[in-house]
């Protein structure tokens, strides 16, 4: 066989560079699919909703402030996993309508505050990937006693890859 | 006579240098050939891995484990749902695994999706169900969820 034809062709140098084209592709889709499995942003909005969702309906303030209020079985939400730590979060602020009112904040999991304040404040494209994803939700609900304005403002947060 | 000893000398030469030339050119073809055969086996390889990583075990256990942890999580309370499972069967009865596909772990809020012998891939779920509250019906194939 031809010397040159096979060191242009078939030389140990061309092997190389399929090996890298190889490693490349298959390293690449496994960050696509990889990517396509994380859904923390998703988990993070559900917990949001039905935080949201279960605090809204015929929403009492006066029952909110008890002491022995129960967000979890209020929510139907297993406070285990919660407290398990390393997998959610949720932060819960109820402002009353004058600004200066004290509130309530009710929160649970793990402290997320400031990984979550960080990422608000970023572009949704330029968020950390390392950090837990977040999701945000303001209401404003009329108390169904009092008829007073309130504003519930949740954060919830998912670490679960 | 001297001058055709001459002549046939050149013609030999000339005949020569013909045959190396196209023994070159030969060998030249062959190694071209070689080499894009090479290249369509590479990239027959890259696209059919490419083509089917996504729909192997492990990622579908995953997916799955994602799908059903989410189902449970969305839906309001007194809710039924199903879901298609016919796809983790027809994985399963590929891998010979007789096994449990979907086990549900209540007390630890876990679901784990099995398609083959090994761990299989969990998720967690936050919200709280009750015992037996997944089942699955083995004749349609749907997991069923009562929330």
């Amino acid at each position: 066989m031809n010397k040159k034809a096979d060191e242009k062709y078939l030389s140990i140098w061309m092997f190389l560079i399929w090996v890298i084209i190889g490693v490349s592709i298959v390293l690449g889709v496994l960050m696509f699919y990889s990517v396509q499995g994380d859904v923390r942003q998703i988990e993070a909005q559900l917990l949001a909703d039905k935080l949201s969702l279960c605090l809204i309906s015929n929403f009492n303030y006066a029952e909110i402030l008890k002491s022995d209020f129960d967000i979890y079985s209020k929510c139907g939400l297993n406070k285990d996993i919660f407290d398990k730590g390393g997998l959610y979060y949720f932060n819960i602020n109820i402002t009353g309508e004058n600004s200066g009112q004290l509130g309530k904040i009710i929160f649970g999991g793990n402290n997320w505050k400031t990984e979550c304040d960080y990422q608000f404040i970023k572009e949704e494209s330029d968020r950390e990937k390392n950090f837990p994803q977040c999701a945000k939700q303001d209401s404003f609900v009329v108390d169904s006693k009092t008829n007073k304005k309130y504003t519930v403002s949740i954060v919830a947060a998912s670490n679960q890859r | 006579m001297v001058l055709s000893a001459m002549h046939l000398k050149l013609w030999h030469n000339c005949i020569l240098s013909k045959k190396m030339k196209s023994k070159k050119s030969q060998n030249l073809i062959t190694g071209v050939i070689m080499f894009l055969i090479l290249n369509i086996i590479f990239f027959s390889i890259m696209f059919i891995f490419v083509g089917t990583v996504g729909t192997t075990g492990g990622f579908v256990e995953k997916e799955y484990s994602r799908k059903i942890a989410l189902a449970i999580d969305k839906f309001v309370p007194g809710t039924e749902v199903s879901v298609d499972i016919r796809d983790l069967y027809a994985y399963a009865r590929s891998n010979h695994y007789a096994g449990n596909i979907v086990i549900m772990d209540y007390s630890a809020n876990r679901v784990t999706v099995k398609l083959k012998n090994g761990d299989g891939s969990s998720f967690y779920y936050f919200v709280k169900l009750n015992s037996g509250a997944v089942s699955i019906d083995e004749k349609k194939m749907e997991l069923i969820i009562k929330v």
